[in-house]
């Protein structure tokens, strides 16, 4: 199992918020093109669904010819049948709602207070030379503590309730923000900056007016990546220390050779990820159309 | 009600600028001597004059604009605006700078009320706005996002942010170089008849010796000698007669070839 924590966070400047930003095309002469919808940002119509639908279709026949028409026992490789049915078993269990809504609670809980604290770690670094020459270093070093490191540790100090689990995905979701928030308010145009102070604007209102606005985006993208990390820190923690959950569900599965519900935990992880990503990017269109 | 009351957009007085044998040295490299950029510039601005600076790209015109602003420090000399030194971002002057720089987040309205002077009531100011969206034949763009604009516009969005201040001293780093021949001249008259109804102290960067001609009362030429690092002042000269001028009489086509002679450009004019 590779658990990628840093995989995510120093992706700056993604290509959908930055395009054809460069403090030298900012404000010079633009050609039309830049005028056009940025390329991560394109309509989402019948066909751009349709189209991403494909991929999963021919997946869903492949298996669905493997586990029917070839020797695969079920025990490796179930049907998808059978893996509706492990489902509809859990839900008549009433265990299946109760771990997606734990796993849930537990990620968007996580999320939202390691998100906080990356947001205002990101700002007090990315603003102050002071802060950025005292906090930068300790923070990098434990942004660099593989996940699985801290939990051991959380579970001596916090017990094995919901505490440390939170914590964890805290952790996980705090330094994306954390990382693109702070080079973000690094690198805004000091010419806009400047520009700011001629005009007037002291500390505070150079923050409202053009610090914060500048970095909009980098916020967002610092965001999905942060709920990302929730999600994989989240199964981290439930794969070890849970009695619940769809992480615990896994190991639980896995202890007693139930593929198919394998099968169905990770099918509902991609399934959920992939929802509440879509929800952020919901968010970051309408966000990115005032702030850009 | 006495009639003493202020009126709604209130008129500074143009101000007096001052610099004292002011100088700008940058350190160089890790390992360099630091780079002398300026001089000794010595120059006395009435107020409500119009100094045009020319000089040759990369001799420091904008950084001797930075040093009036108060954006940036000499290090040597001093300046001062009506007598007191000059603040940092000192607010009696208002800036267009050579880029537009405006927040690309903000429509064209909301740019040019950054401009605005601070604690300005919100009706005045958006009538103010209004007023220099049509001065800069802007109207029509107003709700525009900088990215839609084309670059001679953000320039005049720019121009109308620096005005919206009424400021006593206001700096002008080549505020017409992306338009297009006849909207320069229109901005140009633009900004004679701005000057006659608010008369400001401006100092003027421009590549165009026309345009120095039509605006300033003096050019100041900037320039580097020989055999010393350092560009500072090299030539003054007085620009005679009222504005708006004549652009095709003699007395100014005699000074476009003084000038251009002495930026070093053959003027193949008939003496
Ligand atoms: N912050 C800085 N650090 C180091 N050198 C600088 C800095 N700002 C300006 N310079 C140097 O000062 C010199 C003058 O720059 P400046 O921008 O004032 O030129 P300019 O006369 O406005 O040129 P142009 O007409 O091309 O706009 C340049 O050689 C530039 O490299
Ligand atoms: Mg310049």
């Amino acid at each position: 199992m590779s658990f990628d924590e840093r995989g995510g966070a120093p992706v700056l400047r993604p290509s959908t918020t930055t395009e054809g930003r460069s403090p030298a095309s900012r404000n010079g002469r633009k050609d039309p093109a830049q005028g056009a919808p940025a390329r991560g940002r394109r309509r989402i119509n019948g066909a751009t669904l349709l189209l991403g639908a494909v991929v999963p279709a021919l997946l869903l026949t492949i298996w669905l010819f493997a586990s029917e028409a070839t020797a695969i026992p079920d025990y490796l490789l179930p049907s998808p049948a059978q893996v509706v049915g492990a489902g509809v078993e859990l839900a008549n269990q009433g265990l299946l709602g109760t771990y997606i809504l734990i796993s849930l609670q537990r990620v968007l809980t996580g999320f939202a207070i390691g998100a906080s604290i990356g947001l205002a770690l990101g700002a007090l670094v990315g603003l102050s030379g002071l802060a950025d020459r005292m906090l930068a270093p300790t923070l990098g070093a434990i942004r660099a503590v593989p996940s699985l490191a801290w939990l051991p540790l959380l579970t001596v100090f916090l017990g094995i309730f919901e505490t440390p689990k939170i914590t964890l995905i805290a952790i996980g979701a705090a330094f994306p923000v954390y990382t693109t928030v702070s080079a973000a308010l690094r690198h805004v145009d000091p010419h806009l900056v400047e520009a700011g102070r001629a005009f007037g604007l002291g500390r505070l209102a150079l923050l409202t007016t053009v610090q914060l606005p500048a970095v909009v985006p980098s916020v967002i993208s610092g965001l999905r990546l942060a709920l990302a990390q929730a999600w994989l820190f989240l199964v981290a923690a439930e794969l070890l220390a849970s009695s619940m959950g769809l992480g615990f569900l896994l190991t639980d599965s896995a202890n007693n050779g139930r593929t198919d519900r394998i099968f169905l935990a990770i099918l509902l992880l991609a399934i959920l990820g992939k929802t509440s990503d879509a929800l952020v990017g919901l968010g970051e269109r309408a966000l990115l159309k005032r702030w850009s | 009600m006495t009639s003493i009351a202020p009126a709604p957009t209130q008129t500074t007085p143009a101000l007096p600028v001052s610099l004292n044998g002011v100088g700008r040295a940058f350190p160089g490299a890790p390992g360099e001597p630091e780079r002398l950029v300026l001089r000794d510039v010595e120059l006395k601005i009435a107020p409500g004059e119009i100094v045009a600076l020319l000089g040759p790209s990369g001799c420091g015109k904008s950084t001797l604009l930075r040093q009036i602003s108060g954006l940036d420090r000499p290090t040597a000399g001093s300046l001062t605006i009506d007598g007191t030194r000059i603040a940092a971002a000192d607010q009696r002057c208002a800036v267009a700078f050579q880029e537009p720089r405006l927040l690309p987040w903000r429509t064209v309205a909301r740019n040019i009320e950054l401009g605005l002077p601070r604690g300005t009531d919100r009706a005045a100011g958006r009538a103010r706005v209004a007023e220099l969206l049509d001065l800069v034949q802007l109207t029509h763009a107003a709700d525009l996002k900088p990215r839609q604009i084309s670059g001679g516009m953000a320039q005049r969005v720019s121009l109308a942010r620096a005005l919206a201040r009424n400021p006593g001293v206001l700096l002008l780093d080549e505020p017409f170089g992306a338009l297009d021949a006849l909207t320069r001249l229109t901005m140009q008259d633009l900004l004679v008849d701005i000057h006659r109804a608010e008369p400001a102290t401006i100092v003027l960067v421009t590549h165009d010796v026309d345009e120095a001609l039509a605006l300033a009362d003096r050019i100041v030429l900037l320039g580097t000698r020989f055999d010393r690092p350092g560009a500072t002042i090299s030539r003054i000269l007085e620009v005679p007669g009222k504005r708006p001028r004549d652009r095709a009489s003699t007395v100014l086509a005699r000074l476009r070839a003084q000038l251009l002679d002495a930026l070093g450009v053959p003027s193949h004019h008939d003496r």
